[in-house]
């Protein structure tokens, strides 16, 4: 499973059940589409980048779920203490993310004893999911995905193997930290099919057994922005590396094993009964992601998140003026802020901005 | 940047300790399919050595199994140290322990007692010696731990006997170690003798053949020395081969007597029990008296008989084609011709009808002459005997196998090739060949009602009813090693056949109406029941 990243600007939404009911159902398909409430102005273009500014307490509606408190180690906001809160401005965007990775589990269940002399199951790991609802830097996603892996031993001279499918999906709750940081926490309830094989002496045919069972994870971790492509008009696309613990409860599996016989075999063979399988245990996750962004209409009220072209003109224009004069192509990917550059290095504006980093 | 590394190397460590659990040293140890299983009352006795423990199979009315597996100690021996009682009702499983022991967490070695109906360890007696053969009492009460062919430690006492009272619970008094008295010999064999009225009353007395003499100990009290017959007054050593008791005869006052064979001697030793000497501090009730009684030669097994005359001890004599009938009191010695070379002697009185006529019927058989013989010890009127009967045979007898109650009167002579086995009726003294392929193993049923009959590594399976002397063939899909005949849940009775590849495979079948139709199969069972 691969936590996430936040494909889309943070900013306060009031919460509403049958609107998350909606646009859950939605998500689940893997694309969503929220209405976007009236954003604040944005900052001004010299704004630093830093984690999501706190914004203005305001009194929620009555028929909607309350406000998140600020969050107290915000940077300060740039809109002066005697401002009016911006006017919010109507935007439109979706949402969606995909990704691959691994999954360990560690499983001290003696019944994964016969398929593995440790206790670790490596799986691989295919997810996907969508945004639900953004409430500042705190957004809310619903993700799934399948992590399938095997195991593989000998089990007193016999040969042993496990296949191990998860199936899970689930609420992801998202704090950005940065524009390239981001953590998550999750809750993912699932289904978990197990299947063991014993290929033994004693019989022709090998003995195998498979069940189905429950499970939970519950686990968070923090993802790190590669790099994107993309800008404020199009379709942004970033790429992440994402890591994640956690703890995963599982229900037991019964391991009772019989030869697969044919429909013909009038035999009638018994069960070797190994200990049942428990796949509880704690879990880490490392994987790639890609999540995609697009606005449809308005802009971000949040600096941090909005496209660097428009950063850029809206900062400095000699600057942009200058970069036009040189004799160099336009750059289709934009490194991260804590990508380590020589070049980025010697260019005293991009120091001053990377002032900003934690 | 160098904080991230940091935490992405905590977060790999985290991880890699979290997986470095291992699993049970159990799976990674192979499966030992040379040591046969036991076959108790209810259950079979699967030994799993290398994973110390027990796997107890039982078989339900549906011919399901239910495997119970049950911890035993360390260092099973590899050849023997298991046994079932003669009821049938436990397993005695002896067990060295950890040798030597270096700490206080090392198994002491032990004897377990498995009970076949509960599938549990019913007592468990810690040996002050790591000793490997176990010798069970025919009663089912004593089990005696001496030594072995496996023990090695750097220095042992050969003479020492362990003597289990498994009717006990195990105590500072039980199990008792004794070393018994030698003159340069160590035991060979130990046996066990029936109640026999003694000087001081009734004593059940274990019997230790050494290698030139002959030990006794009281079973009744532990604590009095043992006593050993010496077998010759000369200077030469001779060994002793057998042995056969008798609690005497009320009727003609004889009493308990005890008769002993010897190697490649042609002299018996008759013991007489007489009372102990006045000056006699040992406290035994009792004093072993031997009796020398020379024969033409060598004798090849010896028992008491009942005469008209009295009680006679018969030995025979394959050498000179005899039974020799030797009056215990005096020595005499009576001569009856076989007319063959017979080797083997059992009383089968009762089966063969000669209860009521004031004799023994005694059933000679042999593995060199291709005959058996009925000797009719009844009305003797000039001879010492009342009858002979020689019955052809198309091969000599390798083993006589004693068919439990109820069919006492039927007995099994398997023949020396292996390709021929015998059913005898004792009453209507009857001999029904059944032809098989060579090699092949006969197994009794404990209820008596059938003979099972296999041949190693094939999967043929055969039963053959007493009632009818029918042969059921059956062709099994896997290999057999061996067959069990235990008691069902319900009552009835189950074959469990026991198929010795890779992690040993059993094959359930019901044992009074044989059938793979509704036969139950298993495979890789000792891969199951692991902690």
């Amino acid at each position: 499973m691969t936590p996430n990243p936040p494909a889309s600007l943070p900013a306060r939404r009031p919460l509403s059940a049958p609107l998350l009911l909606a646009a859950a159902a939605l998500l689940t398909a893997g694309v969503s589409s929220a209405q976007q409430p009236e954003a604040p102005d944005p900052p001004p273009p010299d704004a630093p980048l830093e984690p999501s500014a706190p914004q203005p307490p305001v009194a929620p509606p009555p028929t909607r779920s309350p406000a998140p408190p600020p969050l107290a180690a915000a940077a300060p906001s740039t809109a002066s203490p005697g401002d009016a809160p911006p006017a919010p401005r109507l935007a439109r965007q979706w949402g969606v993310w995909g990704g691959l990775g691994a999954r360990y589990s560690q499983i001290k269940s003696t019944g994964y004893d016969p398929f593995a002399t440790k206790d670790l199951l490596v799986q691989f790991n295919l997810n996907a999911g969508a945004q639900v609802l953004r409430l500042g830097s705190f957004s809310l996603g619903v993700t799934g995905g399948w992590d399938i892996g095997a195991s593989g031993s000998t089990a007193r001279g016999a040969q042993s193997s496990l296949t191990m499918h998860r199936l899970w999906a689930g609420p992801e709750a998202r704090v950005s930290l940065f524009r390239w940081l981001y953590v998550f926490g999750r809750a993912a309830p699932a289904a978990l099919h197990a299947r063991a094989t014993l290929t033994d002496a004693s019989s022709a045919e090998p003995l195998a057994s498979k069940g189905w069972t429950w499970g939970l994870d519950l686990s968070g971790g923090g993802a790190l922005e590669m790099f994107h492509v993309g800008n404020a008009e199009g379709p942004t696309a970033r790429f992440w590396v994402i890591a994640e613990a956690g703890y995963g409860f599982a229900g037991r599996i019964e391991q009772n094993l019989t030869p697969r016989l044919g429909d013909d075999d009038p035999r009638t063979f018994g069960t070797t009964r190994l200990a049942p399988l428990d796949a509880s245990g704690a879990l880490a996750r490392v994987s790639f992601a890609i999540s995609l962004l697009r606005l449809r209409s308005g802009g971000s009220h949040d600096p941090r998140l909005r496209p660097r072209a428009s950063r850029r003109s809206e900062r400095s224009r000699h600057r942009r003026e200058a970069s036009r004069r040189r004799p160099c192509r336009r750059r289709r990917w934009s490194r991260p802020r804590w990508w380590p550059s020589s070049r980025t290095a010697t260019r005293p504006d991009l120091l001053r901005r990377g002032s900003a980093r934690p | 940047m160098k904080n991230r590394k940091a935490w992405l190397a905590a977060a790999g460590l985290s991880l890699a300790c979290a997986s470095c659990g291992g699993r049970s040293p159990d799976w990674d140890t192979s499966v030992q399919t040379s040591r046969a299983p036991l076959g108790a009352r209810s259950s079979i006795v699967l030994l799993d050595a290398p994973a110390e423990r027990a796997l107890m199979i039982a078989v339900d009315g549906d011919l399901k199994a239910i495997p119970v597996a049950v911890p035993i100690g360390r260092n099973l021996p590899s050849t023997g140290g298991a046994a079932i009682t003669p009821d049938g009702a436990r397993a005695l499983v002896l067990c060295r322990g950890d040798v030597p022991r270096k700490s206080s967490k090392d198994q002491p070695p032990a004897l377990f007692v498995l009970d076949s109906d509960e599938q549990r360890v019913s007592a468990r007696y810690e040996l002050s010696d790591p000793l490997s053969a176990l010798t069970v009492d025919p009663e089912s009460r004593f089990a005696i731990a001496s030594a072995g062919l496996d023990d090695s430690t750097f220095v042992s006492n050969p003479n020492e006997l362990i003597v289990v009272d498994l009717s006990q619970p195990p105590s500072a008094q039980n199990p008792v170690a004794l070393t018994l008295r030698s003159f340069g010999g160590r035991p060979e064999r130990v046996d066990f003798t029936p109640s026999l009225s003694l000087p001081g009353g009734k004593h059940r007395l274990l019997v230790v053949q050494t290698d030139r003499d002959l030990a006794l100990l009281d079973l009744e009290d532990l604590s009095r020395p043992d006593i050993t017959v010496k077998l010759t007054g000369g200077a030469s050593a001779v060994s002793p081969a057998g042995f056969a008791v008798t609690d005497g005869d009320p009727a003609t006052g004889d009493s308990a007597r005890l008769a002993v064979r010897l190697q490649g001697d042609p002299n018996v030793v008759i013991v007489d029990f007489l009372p102990p000497a006045p000056d006699d501090a040992s406290g035994v009730p009792f004093r072993p008296t031997p009796n020398i009684v020379g024969l033409a030669a060598p004798a090849s097994d010896l028992a008491f008989l009942r005469t008209d005359g009295g009680l006679r001890l018969g030995a025979l004599v394959p050498a000179a084609k005899e039974l020799s009938l030797i009056e215990p009191a005096t020595g005499a010695v009576a001569h009856v011709d076989l007319g063959a070379s017979l080797e083997h002697i059992a009383l089968v009185t009762e089966a063969a009808g000669g209860a009521d006529t004031g004799g023994d019927v005694a059933l000679l058989w042999s593995a060199s002459s291709a005959s058996i013989a009925f000797v009719a010890l009844g009305n003797t009127v000039g001879k010492p005997y009342k009858s002979v009967q020689l019955v052809p045979l198309p091969e000599p007898v390798s083993a006589v196998l004693d068919v439990p109650a109820p069919r006492t009167d039927i007995k099994v002579l398997a023949g020396a090739s292996g390709q021929r086995f015998f059913v005898l009726d004792l009453p209507s003294r009857t001999v029904s060949p059944l032809l098989a392929r060579a090699g092949v193993d006969l197994t009794l049923s404990p209820d008596g009602q059938r003979v099972w009959v296999t041949q190693r590594n094939t999967p043929n399976l055969a039963s053959i009813d007493f009632a009818t002397i029918h042969p059921q063939n059956l062709l099994l899909d896997r290999p057999v090693g061996s067959v069990l005949d235990i008691a069902r849940r319900d009552g009835g009775r189950a074959l469990v056949v026991v198929h010795p590849q890779g992690s040993i495979g059993l094959s359930i079948l019901d044992a009074r109406n044989p059938s793979l139709l509704d036969a139950r199969e298993y495979a890789a069972v000792l891969a199951g029941e692991l902690p």
